[in-house]
């Protein structure tokens, strides 16, 4: 079987090439969609992914959009202390001028944090945060595609502070721009935002004593959890279900593609299947060469096309968000491999119904 | 001694429309190793429904086909591809070989799907492309063969399973006059060394020389030539 789909394969080079070259271009396609895909979401909600928090008490009206929902949090501080497990969650926005570097400004997202409280990821590179006044910060090390690095120091203007990124962190990027953590004192102490405020607090293990007493001071909210934070995110959902749609729809695409392409190469050779039947070869035998073609062919499409996407993290400029991830590759390449054995199926109801007589009489 | 070919009593109706058409009435013949047998008629005469039937393609209405003694009346699809496979072998109008193989593996296919083992497989493949003269063109594809050597190599294939019987369908309809007498004496050399039974269908009268036996389709009997 695996011989006589070889040899066929090797005689119909440019058919079977053509085929081949189809699938892989899908596959890439498929493949780089799904690594942006992922890449877009990472940047605009990996720091919520990668956070500890699993539940959020967000504004009602807020539509859980962390950014459309605050409270004053000085009553909760001195009410619930932040030992029972709470802490004040806050996004702020800042846009930093890198010094002595290049004009343009950098987006950020500043969040302000104890050391030793469960919100701070830790650093990948350099040193921690202190807690004390002084104005060094932490950043995602996507802050090194804008020339970030470090013992740079960035400029708010807004505040006419001057921040030292001390240290690099990893997986802290919100609403695609790179998390920037600085610590509780200095952010009080410099007044960034008046009041102590907090867009959200959260907890990290489910405590409904905990939950009620924070409600019961903070008022005017609801705890939700981190699904429903994420998928307030602005343009989450709508990025992903687009691209995912694209994927969608390429699978789609491949599936009438390949089932056409595999069809037409089947009716070609009808009259060949006929007369292996008629000298004794098995449906079972035939589609079973048919699908081992087709076997052969996805394994090596799908691998170059693998291979492929793998070469374009090399290719695409550093600030694209995009992301090689093993579990997603896989994922889609056996959804492709599926596809393409599914394709094939639907013309091997064609082998079984040839009738092996027509070998007989072809003349009369 | 079991017979390579009985046919006991074959009819065979067609349905036209509300009627059926009678193709085969009565046939009853029989042939024994070592025979060359020719079967010929007009166009439309049955002549190939008939060796389809012989030939386990297709049924018969009443009667049965007993091939090297084993009745094939009441066989499934699968029982009768390894009748195909095992007991017979086909010779069609055109070679009808696969483009994408050469000569040996031609052959090479039909042993394997027979579960032959490799060294067997090779051996015989190469003694029987000698056998129709193509030792030399064992490792041409189809499209580089000339239309009577690929009738060869299909004469070949036939015999590569060694089958009690052969079948050969107008396998000289596709050649020119010189071309038709070599394949059929090619045939017949083959069928007498090896001592196979052979049953040839065709219309062209000069090649029944080489036939032990002729039987004429006649209003739907077969008639033997006294």
């Amino acid at each position: 079987m695996f011989h006589l789909a070889i040899k066929d394969m090797r005689f119909s080079k440019v058919k079977y090439g053509l085929i081949a070259f189809i699938l892989f271009l899908i596959a890439s396609l498929v493949l780089i969609v799904s690594g942006l895909a992922r890449g877009l979401s990472d940047q605009n909600i990996a720091m919520l992914v990668e956070s500890e928090a699993t539940e959020f008490y967000v504004s009602t009206d807020s539509e859980n959009r962390l950014d459309q929902s605050g409270f004053l949090i000085e009553d909760l501080v001195n009410d619930v202390p932040t030992e029972e497990g709470w802490q004040p969650l806050i996004t702020h926005p800042v846009r930093f001028v890198h010094q002595g570097k290049a004009d343009e400004k950098l987006a950020a997202t500043m969040i302000p944090v104890d050391r030793d409280a469960k919100l701070y990821p830790g650093v990948t590179e350099g040193e921690d945060l202190t807690n004390d006044a002084s104005l060094n910060i932490i950043v995602d090390q996507t802050m090194r595609a804008d020339g970030v690095s470090l013992n740079d120091t960035l400029y708010d203007e807004e505040t006419d502070l001057t921040f030292t990124v001390v240290g690099f962190t990893e997986n802290q990027t919100y609403r695609h721009t790179p998390v920037v953590y600085v610590s509780e004192t200095a952010f009080y102490a410099e007044e960034i935002s008046p009041h102590q405020v907090a867009n959200t607090v959260v907890i990290f293990e489910e405590n409904d004593a905990l939950k009620a007493s924070i409600d019961s001071v903070l008022e005017e909210g609801e705890w939700v959890n981190k699904a429903a934070v994420i998928d307030a995110v602005p343009g989450h959902s709508s990025e992903q279900m687009s691209l995912n749609m694209m994927i969608f729809f390429l699978i789609v695409i491949s599936v009438f593609v390949l089932a056409a392409f595999f069809y037409i190469i089947t009716i070609q050779k009808l009259k060949q299947f006929g007369i292996l039947k008629a000298i004794g070869a098995k449906n079972r035998f035939l589609i079973g060469s048919t699908l081992m073609q087709v076997v052969i062919l996805s394994v090596f499409s799908l691998g170059v096309a693998v291979l492929f996407t793998y070469s374009m993290t090399f290719i695409l400029p550093e600030g694209m968000p995009f992301d090689f991830n093993l579990g997603t590759i896989s994922m889609y390449s056996g959804l492709m491999f599926l596809v393409s054995i599914l394709g094939a199926l639907l013309s091997s109801r064609r082998i079984v119904k040839v009738d092996p007589q027509q070998a007989m009489g072809g003349a009369e | 001694m079991t017979l390579p070919l009985e046919v006991k009593q074959i009819n065979k109706r067609f349905k036209d429309g509300e009627t059926y058409i009678d193709v085969l009435k009565a046939i009853d013949f029989e042939i024994k190793k070592g025979e060359f047998v020719a079967i010929v008629g007009p166009s439309g005469s049955g002549k190939s429904t008939l060796l389809s039937i012989i030939g386990a393609l297709l049924s018969t209405d009443d009667g049965d086909v007993l091939i090297n003694g084993k009745s094939v009346k009441n066989l499934d699809e699968g029982q009768r591809s390894d009748v195909r496979l095992n007991d017979i072998g086909f010779i069609f109008q055109t070679a009808e070989l696969l483009p994408y193989l050469h000569a040996e593996d031609q052959l090479d296919l039909v042993a394997k799907l027979n579960n032959m083992d490799k060294k067997e497989r090779k051996e015989r493949a190469k003694a029987l492309l000698t056998d129709v003269g193509l030792e030399k063109r064992r490792k041409h594809y189809p499209h580089q063969l000339s239309g009577g050597e690929k009738q060869r190599v299909a004469v070949a294939r036939a015999f590569m399973n060694d089958p009690a019987l052969i079948l050969a369908d107008e396998p000289t309809a596709s050649l020119d006059e010189d071309r038709s007498h070599e394949i059929v004496s090619l045939i017949k050399q083959e069928v007498k060394a090896k001592d196979k039974a052979a049953i040839m269908v065709t219309h062209d009268e000069s090649l029944l020389t080489y036939c032990d036996r002729v039987f004429r389709m006649k209003d739907h009997h077969l008639i033997e030539d006294k």
